[in-house]
């Protein structure tokens, strides 16, 4: 290591250390004026599942099944297109269809998420079950249908969407451009949630040493960047021993 | 012998993809499928987009009944 790397190593722990006190500054003097808001919309969520739910489906999965059905549409075009058009209602489709599988990915999470934030009401738990099973029924029918209508369209894609095995099936069978364009993605992904990770996680012990939020949330969010850290070394060295 | 050479993105590499595609007749759908791989794939390298892999290379010079050397051209960047 240079003198110039030991300084912006410096730096940033510099930069870390005040905007960690800053924060926790802030966080101790407006503790009770963030906790309080933050406790009634808890409670607010806990209170409202009813009409959550058919929230979600109305915010998110309506939005998906619209973007899907215009992906679609712009797919079935492609048939009767030339070359030199071909590419820009290509690009068009697989917008339509990635921001379809956003709106389901993001239905899909809320889903889980509400569940674990609401199942403890005893006077609506039945309501609230069979929501979350409906919400989920639904969000996975689409993301299989999805599937389906990408390999009618293109039958050299293989994997069934309701197997264990699908993602493999999925990515061998695409070509090496489509290949290289998945790890790309999955590798820009790791970085963003590994970052995003250390965020909560100091999010979490932050909230513990101020708010006395408890440490199961440290507990996760550490384990989460651990075995992300332990998957990530194993691949790659298992990678490196193909070479 | 008339070549459209495209550039490639991020490597000096050329290619007369679509002058052998249209010598042959075929769209860039129907080349994909002999290839084994994708419409858009195709449409990348002949953009120049993305460089293919060497076997993908020999494929493609042999579903053309061409040498490499007439489907790619390395030529190094005078900018760079």
């Amino acid at each position: 290591m240079n003198k110039k790397t030991i300084l912006k190593m410096g730096l940033l722990l510099l930069i870390g250390g005040v905007v960690g006190a800053v924060f926790s500054l802030g966080m101790a003097y407006g503790a009770e004026a963030v906790g309080t808001p933050f406790l009634n919309l808890l409670s607010s969520i806990n209170e409202n599942s009813r009409y959550l739910y058919p929230l979600l489906i109305i915010l998110f999965f309506i939005p998906a099944i619209w973007y899907y059905r215009k992906g679609v549409d712009i797919l079935k075009k492609c048939q009767e297109i030339d070359d030199d058009l071909l590419d820009d209602y290509d690009k068009k489709s697989n917008k339509m269809i990635g921001i379809s599988m956003l709106f389901n990915g993001i239905f899909m999470a809320l889903n889980f998420m509400l569940l674990g934030m609401t199942y403890t009401i005893n006077r609506s738990i039945m309501f609230v079950m069979v929501m979350f099973l409906v919400n989920t029924l639904l969000s996975s029918s689409l993301e299989i249908f999805i599937v389906k209508n990408i390999q009618k369209h293109d039958p050299r894609i293989k994997g069934d969407p309701t197997s264990f095995r699908f993602h493999k099936d999925y990515v061998n069978s695409c070509d090496e451009a489509e290949q290289l364009r998945i790890y790309r993605a999955g590798y820009n992904t790791f970085q963003i949630i590994r970052n995003v990770t250390i965020g909560f996680m100091l999010f979490a012990i932050l909230t513990n040493m101020i708010l006395d939020t408890g440490a199961y949330a440290v507990f996760m969010t550490s384990g989460l960047l651990l075995v992300e850290n332990i998957v990530y070394s194993m691949i790659t060295m298992k990678e490196e021993a193909k070479i | 012998m008339f070549i459209i050479l495209v550039k490639g993105g991020f490597m000096p590499l050329y290619n007369t993809l679509k002058v052998q595609r249209a010598k042959l007749g075929i769209n860039q759908g129907e080349l994909g499928k002999l290839a084994g791989v994708s419409r858009q794939t195709i449409s990348s390298i002949e953009r120049g987009e993305y460089n293919p892999s060497i076997t993908l290379v020999l494929k493609l010079a042999e579903i053309f009944g061409v040498t490499v050397e007439e489907l790619f051209e390395y030529t190094e960047d005078e900018n760079e």
